[in-house]
């Protein structure tokens, strides 16, 4: 399908190495107007796809970044009570009457625009990313729905605003709880798996062009061997480009077991599963063919 | 049924709208809307071969990590059989009709019954083959002296009086006097020419964390019995979001009969009210149970489900399956006991636990205080 081509095209022109069903899924949210919502294990780069989008689309990024207890004043909107209580002072002599009164408190001059209201209102493109979703409680997501499926926002002092463009919006989740299935059916769901050894290995390329060429490929093929050992934090693709970096940063362009024992702090933090790394060194090292110097 | 669900249909859209009925039997979610969605997406890009056209539909119709891996197979599975299927005419009606019937709970009459009338035998033989473990495990609980039972209700306390401190990040109106609330504040006073002289108050919401605890009493578990009970009953007394039910092959709610009593009248009460004490053990068909006759009142998000069961279980695996998967998506999280894994070298090998293992968020043994102490802190 062309659509798909100019989008993966569209996506490596700004660094981000997209599989088909990434491109199919960005397709068809434009095509339906849909939200994405994805799920995946840390670090694959699900924040990343937000923002890609945003750089492509020269689109203000707005974020909301969930937490435990978010709620429609931090989300949505909020009166500026400071201000108010100031107007209301300064005006204490001008004899306005109590509507009067009201109605400049309650306008938009005295409305603090959060992301939720900020996304859908003004002329300029904009991307709404919604981080971490499963950390919100479950009263926000019920929240969250009337927003993502009729673009509007009630605010009883100023009345009802509706969107004056539809964002592309991209929902994250860490799958920490499990998100509703209401939720779910007004989006496009995608999944994102830890990369295949091939495609790491591109991104390292496509992020780091200077990199050695045979450095790279050892380095996906390490990472490829060390996620398949059972840990309790799985290194994704930023740990990755860290430590491509970090050996690129240190004139390395050889893998050796020292090397990988000094640095593996920057793919492994937690320390149980940086010595299960280190006893299985030689086994991994096996694993991906690379000949050690020192081995 | 299965045959009846792939036909080749004359148009287009009939055919898509029966592989989503296809997807439907098979655990997916989508209505009419993503049938229209599929069509719109559908007449928007023309997908230019077969792996184009699953990967859209996979993007419109996969709502989540499990259906992702799911639907190649299904995708596969349904388009192949079509390319083979004859065309024939569905009397959609009549598939309708066969969809399985809700099954009726059975009356506790009826349990009864079926529990007296020459099962019963069959139960204790079974269960008598498992004395070797309970032989076993026996020992460990005779050391379990009266100190230790007071030391658990102690921590059990502990811990219930923190379950009752939590507040949650929201805010509530109050009328004490704690943080004021500008908003209501500013509102009050609009009147009073900006002067504020009456403030609003609010407060953190208290926290909604409730204990649903399923108690095991069958046979398997009899030597348990004490330890059970006044772990239930330390549970109850300082905890209000707390209840209880206790099952074997049926499910009984005990809670009322835990709350505000002696101990004594406590246990009186609840071998009146339990009645089938010591049966075999249906685990599936009392969370069946427990989900017909109670799930939305004591399941929800802020409900930790806590299992006191050793796994020894008769009924159907498939059913447990079931009723697990559905306890996991209702609940904050399930906490299995099970006083058998305080043994050594103990791994769960019984059917029933290895059903539910993978649904469990924490298995502990808590048969003694440094395994309950562990439950407490990983719960907090």
């Amino acid at each position: 399908m062309k659509e798909l081509e100019s989008i993966a095209k569209e996506l490596l022109a700004e660094g981000y190495i997209a599989d088909r069903q990434i491109c199919m899924t960005l397709h068809l949210s434009r095509l339906l107007q849909k939200p994405i919502l994805l799920e995946g294990p840390a670090g694959v780069g699900k924040t990343e796809i937000a923002k890609i989008l945003a750089a492509q689309q020269r689109a203000e990024l707005i974020r909301l970044q969930c937490y435990e207890g978010l709620d429609a004043n931090q989300a949505i909107y909020e009166w500026n009570y400071q201000r108010q209580l100031l107007y209301l002072k300064m005006s204490e002599q001008d004899g306005q009457s109590i509507e009067e009164k009201e109605a400049n408190i309650f306008s938009r001059d005295f409305l603090l625009e959060r992301p939720l209201l900020r996304a859908i209102t003004g002329d300029a493109p904009k991307v709404l990313l919604i981080d971490e979703l499963d950390r919100a409680d479950e009263e926000f997501e019920s929240f969250l729905l009337e927003i993502l499926s009729d673009w509007q926002i009630s605010i009883p002092e100023i009345g009802t605003l509706k969107a004056t463009t539809i964002p592309p919006v991209v929902i994250t989740s860490n799958r920490t709880r499990e998100l509703s299935d209401a939720l779910r059916r007004r989006c496009l769901y995608l999944w994102i798996d830890y990369p295949t050894e091939e495609k790491e290995v591109a991104i390292i390329r496509s992020r780091l062009p200077g990199l050695d060429q045979r450095l790279a490929s050892e380095i996906g093929a390490f990472m490829a061997a060390v996620r398949q050992q059972r840990l309790d934090k799985t290194p994704g693709i930023a740990e990755t480009l860290d430590w491509a970096t970090t050996l690129a940063a240190l004139h390395i362009d050889h893998l050796d077991k020292d090397i990988v024992e000094d640095t593996l702090g920057v793919i492994l933090k937690d320390w149980k599963d940086v010595r299960t790394t280190q006893d299985s060194l030689s086994e991994l090292f096996d694993k991906t063919g690379i000949i050690s110097k020192v081995g | 049924m299965e045959k009846q669900l792939v036909s080749r249909k004359t148009d287009f859209p009939a055919q898509l709208v029966q592989f989503n009925r296809f997807l439907r039997s098979r655990g997916f979610i989508n209505g009419p809307g993503e049938e229209v969605d599929a069509l719109q997406a559908l007449a928007g890009s023309i997908p230019e071969n077969g792996e184009a056209f699953r990967s859209l539909l996979a993007g419109v119709w996969v709502k989540n990590k499990d259906q992702h891996f799911l639907f190649p197979t299904l995708f596969q599975e349904y388009w192949g059989q079509l390319d083979k299927a004859e065309n024939s005419k569905i009397n959609q009606q009549e598939e309708e009709k066969k969809q399985p019937k809700k099954q009726q709970a059975p009356s506790l009459q009826e349990l009864k019954n079926w529990l007296y009338n020459g099962r019963q035998q069959t139960e204790e033989e079974e269960i008598a083959a498992y004395s070797g473990v309970e032989v076993f495990t026996q020992k460990d609980f005779s050391a379990f002296g009266q100190e230790d039972v007071e030391e658990i209700v102690r921590i059990i306390r502990q811990f219930a009086r923190w379950l009752s401190r939590q507040q949650r990040r929201r805010w509530t109106k109050t009328n004490r006097q704690r943080q004021i609330d500008l908003g209501r504040s500013i509102r009050k006073n609009l009147s009073r020419n900006s002067q504020l002289d009456y403030f609003l108050w609010r407060q953190p919401k208290p926290g909604r964390q409730k204990i649903t605890l399923l108690c095991d009493v069958s046979k398997s578990m009899d030597l348990y019995a004490r330890f059970l009970i006044q772990f239930m009953y330390a549970f109850h007394r300082v905890s209000t979001e707390m209840e209880t039910f206790v099952f074997t092959t049926s499910l009984t709610r005990i809670s009322s009969a835990l709350s505000n009593r002696e101990f004594g009248d406590s246990l009186e009460e609840l071998h009146t009210i339990v009645p089938s004490w010591s049966g075999g053990t249906n685990i599936g068909r009392s969370f069946a149970q427990f989900r017909e006759d109670y799930g939305c009142r004591h399941l929800g998000k802020e409900t930790t489900v806590m299992i006191l069961s050793d796994g020894w279980d008769q009924g159907d695996e498939d059913l447990l399956d079931e009723q697990m998967h559905f306890l996991q998506k209702s609940s904050r999280r399930i906490i299995w006991v099970n006083p058998l894994a305080g043994r050594p070298g103990y791994s769960p090998q019984t059917i029933g636990m290895k059903t539910a293992m993978p649904y469990v968020d924490y298995f502990t043994s808590a048969h003694n205080v440094t395994t309950l102490v562990d439950m407490v802190r990983w719960m907090k």
